[in-house]
């Protein structure tokens, strides 16, 4: 059996704050879905090439010949704040 | 206090050389105002689709090989997830079970062998300025989405003079396969350094501590030292390492344990599904293989066959362009050893005492070998030869107009130089009775006041004849 979800963890990790009820009904969508693994397992998968991505491409690239770039301000102007044309968040880092 | 010996491991990242990012058609030059080179693919925007860049690719190819890594055949990307606000998407693609080459090695100077475990491509990120003030961080997005590679060695180096010799190295490979500008000061190269200590004669190795993302070659090494030295000290007083993430603060010295998270390492890492993998076959290889110049090692081989000093190649070789410089002007002087000496001794003067790069050279390698051959041909003396390189590197004419505008062709005029000889012999009689009574110092002497009357343009080897013959006359 795959084991229960942390989702204590994961919303830690996603940085969600989720309400008691939300982390009940989470759990147990996430558990169904990590015990569908357990479907797979089961299945005989010996000479199944394993698949790398689900297009079945490779090599899509681009020459590397530059463009322009986009207005800073459209960009700036989709964040909920900018200054003297940064992006601005609160401090990323602990006080020294 | 029992002696500890040092392990270490780095994880180089290198920015490569292309004119566009990663997966956007956004220009990787640097500078720029803050948030002028980005767009809607860079800055993380839902619904982009980001394209590889071609070049990335064939650089980082280059590099494995020049590396001696066996490159894949099959790669791909994955994302990296973290939160922080350098990196807009909240991951950061990158490779990770199938990176582009692995299993190569760098060569030092002991012969020793570096294992290169992997070279991976990925995305830069962003620059942040924080404001303990103003309680903010600003960001910046020009970086984010150049490409990097981040190139892992196995924990094989022992010292932080091999540290220190292996990111050298690696930088002149770099440098060499033309893949990356390595500019520090620009944080186009750094590294994260692992390292642990364990008592000599142990197999085992101990535990480690990473410092994330040191800059300058000076605070690798002095990070390495300091490091393994805070880990013997920790161990001798019966303490144990903790396996963490420490940042090392060079103005102090030392290194701190980052507050810890201890989530912060689980990436969940999964394939990239916007990108797809990457095939290469044997032809496609060969033929960005075929893409890499002379590598510094081969070099050196080849110009120990031209008589040049193992110590000299390696000066010479430390930069691609100072070895392509020689080479030109050893071909065009007929005369190796010279461009050589020149090349080791004049010009790496010149340019320490100017603060330049190989790349400021201001005048091309044909006039220095028209320099080795006015010298050779007596047109010059040594010591104005000297005058005459100076002055090349402050006026940007040809070394033949410098000596007739300076003067300082070599006088080939036979009685001028009897006449030196002869004023010199005549007004110095007690350093010509010294000499005669068997002081030969005082041969020096009178070749000086010969020299001086002559002001320095006298070959020296016909002047030394002819003051040796008038002194002989005199016995």
């Amino acid at each position: 059996m795959a084991d229960k979800p942390d989702i204590e963890y994961i919303t830690r990790l996603a940085r969600m704050e989720l309400s008691e009820e939300e982390k009940c009904s989470l759990e147990s969508d996430l558990g169904a879905i990590i015990g569908y693994m357990d479907v797979l397992s089961a299945i005989d998968t010996a000479g199944v090439e394993p698949m790398e991505h689900v297009l079945g491409l490779c090599n899509v690239m681009r020459s590397d010949d530059p463009a322009p770039s986009s207005a800073r301000g459209e960009l700036l102007g989709c964040a909920p704040r900018e200054e003297d044309g940064f992006y601005s968040v609160p401090i990323a880092i602990d006080a020294e | 206090m029992t002696s500890f010996e040092t392990v270490v491991g780095l994880e180089i990242h290198a920015e490569l050389a292309t004119r566009t990012k990663i997966f956007c058609s956004c220009t990787t030059a640097f500078g720029g105002d803050p948030n002028t080179h980005c767009c809607p693919v860079c800055t993380g925007m839902p619904g982009v689709l980001p394209v590889l860049n071609q070049r990335v690719v064939e650089y980082a190819v280059r590099a494995g090989s020049a590396m001696n890594c066996e490159i894949a055949h099959f790669s791909k990307l994955d994302r990296k997830n973290y939160f922080y606000p350098d990196l807009p998407k909240a991951y950061q693609i990158s490779q990770y079970d199938l990176p582009l080459c692995k299993g190569g090695w760098v060569e030092i100077s002991s012969g020793k062998r570096i294992g290169i475990t992997r070279i991976h491509i990925e995305e830069d990120a962003g620059k942040l300025i924080h404001d303990n003030v103003a309680r903010r961080t600003y960001v910046d997005l020009n970086r984010c989405g150049v490409p990097l590679i981040e190139i892992v060695s196995e924990p094989d180096m022992r010292s932080a003079d091999e540290v220190h010799e292996f990111i050298e190295k690696v930088r002149t490979i770099l440098l060499y396969a033309g893949v990356s500008d390595c500019r520090m000061e620009e944080g186009s190269i750094r590294a994260d350094v692992n390292v642990s200590v364990r008592p000599f004669g142990q197999s085992a190795f101990g535990t480690r501590t990473e410092m994330k993302n040191i800059n300058s070659m000076r605070a690798i090494f002095r990070a390495v030292e300091g490091e393994a030295k805070r880990q013997s000290e920790l161990i001798s007083a019966g303490g144990r390492v903790t396996q963490q993430t420490r940042r090392w603060d060079d103005n102090r010295g030392a290194s701190k344990a980052m507050r810890g998270k201890e989530e912060a390492n689980d990436y969940r890492y999964f394939p990239e599904p916007d990108i797809v993998p990457i095939r290469l076959d044997d032809a496609r290889i060969d033929e960005i293989r075929a893409q890499l110049p002379e590598l510094p090692d081969a070099r050196k081989i080849r110009y120990a066959q031209l008589g040049i000093a193992p110590a000299d190649a390696q000066i010479i070789t430390a930069s691609r362009t100072l070895a392509d410089y020689f080479e030109e002007a050893a071909r065009l002087s007929g005369n190796a050893k010279e461009a050589a000496k020149w090349i080791v001794g004049e010009m790496m003067r010149q340019l320490k005492e100017r603060s330049l790069e190989p790349e400021a050279i201001p005048f091309p390698a044909s006039y220095l070998a028209q320099v080795i051959t006015l010298c050779e041909t007596g047109r010059v003396t040594t010591a104005n030869a000297k005058n005459l390189f100076s002055l090349l590197f402050e006026s940007g004419e040809e070394p033949a107009a410098l000596v007739e505008k300076h003067g300082l062709a070599a006088l080939d005029d036979d009685d001028a130089l009897d006449a030196a000889v002869e004023e010199a012999v005549s007004r110095n009689p007690k350093s010509v009775e010294d000499f005669l009574a068997g002081k030969e110092k005082s041969f020096g002497f009178l070749m000086g006041q010969c020299m001086r009357s002559l002001k320095g343009k006298a070959d020296p080897a016909v002047l030394r004849e002819k003051l040796t013959q008038r002194l002989e006359a005199l016995k």
